[in-house]
């Protein structure tokens, strides 16, 4: 009789773990869809979230640990909730309206730190969440506050906000909103599928990487135009 | 006094190619007592690997030696003060071996995790995540570690950092309500400890200390099943103590 006994009443060597402590990377997706956007590049942002969709159910890991929320802006501001990657499924965008950049991005930032909040509530870790701004031109509404607001989110850790111009975005403008540290990138063409397939790939590096360790998203080089 | 250990490479780690960079040591320097460390080397860390353990085998020798050197008797608020020197003395080491290889210490960031366990107290310190958990003769876990203060789950601190002292937790009970003891890395503490609560799963744990006292050789392969290594994917290492 091992002296252990008389403490562990257990049958068996049947060992059981905790399945709830997966870290989750909160990642928010600012769209414009505009009317400008319409025709091809609506096309191939539509395509282009397809297939972020197919990449991020590939992968078993990420599947569980990325969340995904959706903010896309052309005519008012539309908010696609945060679920995790196994449950998103990509919103087919279409392009109408006008460019109200400033309050797509700070409902954006409100939303993500509405979820940071719900999960720190929790218990549950999180990893730095990331934001992507996607625009194709320049804000109709008041943008100087959004870019306040994404200054300071951004050096406070906040947030890794990215900014990417596509086609006739204003990028002078796209510069003032990116946080300093990190100037914005501007699509090449329309390789948005480029651009998401990129994304999940490095959603699934964040998702695996060893906790603790700070990871540094990979080279744009696939979608992006060279600096 | 039985005491195993074990740290295997996670998958995450091999499908990078990257060696485990978890360490862990131990020594039972006179009877009765045992003291047990494991470090979890940063990912970023060039030399994460040899900082965890050169780590740990600094703060088991050297506790081992002040034990061998009779402060077995050590005062509880002596052992208080001694569980600092032991983090300081393994973090000279870190910094005596970064002046040697021209580095800077940070390239051998690592956490550090260790138990001591004399005839009168069980005491614990730790910097960084990981747990400490404890089987007492009630029957009841307890986790002894306090997850860091930190933001997020991927900003752990580490021994290295210049303001660690701020983040070592320390713990001194008395060793009569202790019956067992393990010692583990994150990569284990994912699938066995709540985040919520910071409570240790009996499922898991009395399973464990069980195999401990018999079966040993079983506990490897519990922490290469499909069933832990499916919810976490990262180095993984144990050491149990059966007091």
């Amino acid at each position: 009789m091992n002296e252990l006994t008389p403490y562990i009443e257990i049958p068996a060597y049947e060992v059981e773990v905790v399945t709830n402590n997966d870290p989750r990377t909160i990642v928010t997706l600012i769209i414009d869809t505009s009317k400008s956007t319409a025709g091809p590049p609506n096309r191939e942002v539509n395509g282009g979230m397809q297939r972020f969709t197919t990449e991020l159910h590939a992968n078993v890991v990420a599947r569980t640990r990325i969340e995904v929320g959706v903010v896309e802006f052309g005519g008012g501001v539309r908010v696609h909730r945060f679920v995790t990657a196994d449950e998103f499924r990509a919103p087919t965008f279409a392009a109408d309206g006008d460019t109200p950049m400033g309050a797509a991005i700070i409902t954006g930032l409100q939303e993500t730190k509405q979820r940071l909040q719900w999960h720190n509530q929790r218990g549950i870790p999180c990893t730095r969440p990331l934001g992507f701004l996607l625009t194709d031109g320049d804000p109709t509404d008041p943008w100087q506050e959004a870019a306040d607001l994404v200054h300071r989110a951004d050096a406070n850790k906040d947030i890794a906000f990215f900014a990417i111009g596509v086609q006739n975005a204003n990028m002078r403008t796209l510069a003032a909103i990116a946080p300093p540290n990190r100037p914005p990138r501007k699509l090449d063409g329309l390789k948005f599928t480029e651009f998401f397939v990129w994304l999940s790939v490095n959603l699934s590096r964040v998702s695996q990487a060893h906790v603790g360790q700070q990871l540094a998203l990979t080279p744009a080089s696939t979608w992006a135009v060279s600096l | 006094m039985q005491v195993i250990g074990c740290s295997l490479t996670g998958a995450s780690h091999e499908r990078l190619g990257i060696p485990c960079q978890d360490a862990y040591a131990y020594d039972t320097p006179i009877p009765g007592t045992v003291v047990m460390a494991v470090g979890d080397g940063a990912g970023c860390a060039p030399c994460a690997e040899i900082g965890a353990a050169t780590a740990t085998l600094a703060a088991v020798s050297y506790t081992a030696g002040l034990l061998r050197n009779n402060h077995c008797g050590y005062a509880r608020s002596i052992w208080a003060r001694t569980l600092r020197e032991v983090l300081a003395h393994a973090r000279a080491r870190l910094e005596h071996l970064a002046g040697e290889q021209r580095r800077e210490i940070t390239d051998f960031a690592t956490t550090l995790l260790i138990s001591i366990v004399t005839p009168r107290y069980v005491c614990t310190a730790h910097v960084g995540d990981g747990a400490i958990v404890g089987l007492l003769r009630s029957g009841r876990l307890v986790v002894y570690s306090t997850p860091p203060r930190r933001r997020y789950v991927n900003e752990t601190p580490f021994l290295t950092i210049p303001q660690y002292e701020r983040y070592v937790h320390t713990t001194i009970v008395r060793r009569r309500h202790v019956r067992a003891l393990a010692i583990l890395t994150d990569g284990v503490e994912m699938v066995s400890v709540y985040r919520v609560g910071n409570i240790a799963h009996p499922g898991f744990f009395l399973p464990m200390f069980r195999l401990a006292a018999h079966g040993r050789e079983r506990i490897p392969a519990v922490l290469q099943s499909p069933l832990v290594c499916e919810r976490s994917d990262d180095d993984k290492t144990l050491v149990i103590a059966t007091l």
